[in-house]
């Protein structure tokens, strides 16, 4: 009897620990590009996150957003890819970049659009950049500081300048200011003649 | 009664060789007894110009409103022209709406002359690449033409208050507005149109045919302006067809003449400058060979629209949608492209009983509505019905402003209380499809 006790807990416990347990976690309602649905964060940290997320997005048109979530980090990629589809990240301008902010351990960075925004060593920086030890709107700060900084550097740029003919564009130039002196000067003159007239 | 300008009888004397012709009735001076008793200059100045400058007022502030908004995004068709201007100033960059072979410093857009874009480009480069930079031009041209209109109206026999009324349906027709706000070409292309239409009513022909040229150097539409103008003569002036006057005739040839060199001549310092062509004519040659591809069979669909469909006010589409900057917050950003509901219907009307006054009461500002409309929106429909070209319902905005000149002549042929209905009207109507709205 002990026996099948002990085997029941333990085929309960190996369900508890695998993978299909954490898949089990729904995927919200979006909220914002940070979508927090434990409300880890303060509503004035929500805003600011939100500010500095939108800001990137109008700068660079790249659809960057997150999701906070209480999951192990072995789950984060298949949660992140299936909010990613759910939500629509990206669906404005075919792009996205995608943090899936776990509560312990570091972000993870989804990006299914092909090609990536970020490559793999920008991906590491971003890694890099999140402190799981610090506060999460530390974390998001420094994350999201990160993906602006390398998606503004990769997404602004000028153009390599054109050859163009100064030389040529002054002779049209002297043409053009010869006939607007012949304009100004016919147009005054038929006046002239028609007020005398 | 408003005092015909002496300038205007000039164009029209000059070309029929009499000076006592049609359209200079009412030019003799007035005789001492018609004189008014004199009065305050500044009574007589706020009397005569102050419902202008309050319709200019309002103008101003409904193109000036919000229109920082929405930060980082283009409206319409500024994905091409700010994109392009962007590119010309040799600011960073993303690339939308461009080809990997933009260059900076050249303009991108070549199937447009650079004109508009270099100025837009100058000012991103003087004052730095943000919204309220690049549409500043339009907002500046939109309040203009608005001007421009009310004075063409005065030269064209007009009375005050039918400028008024002309005026007035300019600022408040949506597409006009929305135009007159976004950083987008048509703007620029009708107020030199219209700044040339005065100029020309002036008797100041060849200035005109330069105002025409900078129109064409926007958009190559506005040599459209130069034939309206030609048109309106030809009508205005038809019975001396059989006795032409020469002299007149070689002045108008003199301002075609000045016309294509201007414009050549600027076609090729601007791509010398600004693209990779050398010649005015291999640019030519592209825009030509770029519009004649744009072709559009079956229904219409998605922003596309036919020429009918604009008298219906159909054909509508939003220039720009946005969902705001939290996914999922139900809040959205809208500027559409319609235009004034009762101004488009009513206008069909209002160019029939132009063109009737045009044979019976032989009005300049009929002939000019009409022959504005004919030489405006026929190539327009032609190249449609011809060849099938693509066509917006934004290439009615050069048509507008003869219809708010044909709006404002039937408009007094009807009792005041019809007239002032028909105000309010167009007032609910701009409420209601107000095109810059929170949803």
């Amino acid at each position: 009897m002990m026996r099948r006790h002990f085997w029941v807990v333990m085929v309960g416990l190996a369900f508890a620990g695998s993978p299909r347990s954490a898949m089990a976690i729904d995927v919200p309602a979006i909220n914002g590009h940070m979508t927090d649905p434990n409300r880890m964060l303060s509503t004035a940290d929500k805003n600011s996150i939100e500010d500095k997320l939108s800001k990137i997005q109008q700068d660079t048109r790249v659809d960057v957003a997150g999701w906070i979530v209480d999951a192990p980090e072995s789950s984060l990629e298949d949660l992140g890819n299936q909010a990613y589809k759910k939500w629509n990240i990206g669906g404005d301008w075919d792009n996205g970049v995608f943090l899936v902010v776990p509560k312990s351990g570091r972000v993870r960075v989804v990006q299914p659009h092909v090609p990536t925004e970020l490559t793999l060593a920008e991906v590491g920086r971003v890694v890099a950049a999140d402190n799981p030890n610090q506060a999460m709107m530390q974390r998001l700060d420094s994350i999201a500081d990160m993906v602006g900084i390398i998606i503004r550097a990769r997404a602004l740029h000028a153009r390599p300048p054109g050859k163009n003919d100064p030389a040529r564009g002054l002779r049209y130039t002297a043409g053009l200011l010869a006939l607007l002196v012949a304009a100004v000067a016919l147009t005054f003159r038929a006046r002239r003649r028609l007020v005398v007239g | 009664m408003v005092a015909q300008p002496p300038s205007f009888q000039s164009t029209s004397a000059e070309l029929a060789e009499e000076p006592n012709a049609e359209s200079a009735a009412g030019s003799s001076p007035p005789s001492p007894s018609t004189i008014a008793p004199p009065r305050k200059a500044w009574l007589s100045a706020l009397i005569e110009h102050g419902p202008i400058v309050v319709l200019l007022i309002v103008a101003a502030g409904l193109r000036l409103f919000r229109l920082g908004e929405v930060p980082g995004h283009l409206i319409g068709d500024e994905v091409w022209y700010v994109q392009a201007s962007r590119v010309l100033a040799g600011v960073p960059v993303l690339m939308h709406h461009l080809t990997g072979s933009a260059l900076s410093g050249f303009d991108p857009n070549s199937e447009h002359p650079p004109l508009a874009k270099v100025v837009m480009a100058a000012l991103i480069r003087q004052f730095g690449d943000r919204e309220v930079v690049w549409r500043a031009p339009s907002v500046v041209l939109g309040v203009a033409s608005i001007w421009l209109v009310y004075r063409i109206i005065l030269l064209l026999n007009g009375t005050r208050w039918q400028a008024l009324f002309g005026a007035f349906i300019l600022v408040f027709d949506n597409l006009f507005l929305i135009h007159g706000r976004i950083a987008t070409l048509d703007i620029y292309l009708v107020t030199f149109i219209l700044f040339g239409t005065w100029l020309y009513l002036l008797s100041y022909l060849e200035l005109a045919a330069v105002a025409f040229a900078i129109s064409a150097l926007c958009k190559t539409n506005g040599v459209l302006g130069l034939l309206a103008m030609f048109l309106y003569e030809a009508i205005m002036q038809r019975s001396q067809w059989r006795h032409p006057s020469f002299r007149a005739i070689g002045r108008r040839a003199v301002v075609v003449g000045l016309f294509v060199g201007i414009f050549l001549l600027g076609l090729g310092a601007l791509d010398c400058f600004f693209t990779e062509y050398r010649s005015p004519f291999a640019h030519l040659q592209h825009m030509l060979h770029f519009h004649s591809g744009l072709k559009h069979t079956g229904p219409s669909s998605g922003t596309e629209s036919t020429p009918f469909q604009w008298w219906l006010n159909a054909g509508t589409f939003d220039y720009f949608f946005w969902n705001g900057p939290q996914h999922g917050v139900e809040q959205h950003y809208l500027f559409r492209a319609v235009m004034n509901g009762y101004v488009i219907f009513v206008a069909p009307l209002a160019l029939l009983y132009a063109t009737e006054q045009i044979w019976t009461a032989r009005s300049p500002l009929a002939t000019f509505a009409v022959a504005s409309l004919v030489a405006n929106f026929g190539p327009i429909f032609l190249v449609w019905a011809i060849m099938s070209r693509t066509s917006y319902i934004y290439y009615m905005v050069p048509s507008l402003p003869a219809i708010a000149c044909a709006l404002a002549l039937a408009a007094f042929a009807l009792p005041p209380f019809m007239r002032w209905g028909f105000l309010v009207l167009v007032l609910y109507a701009f409420g209601f499809s107000f095109p810059v709205r929170l949803l």
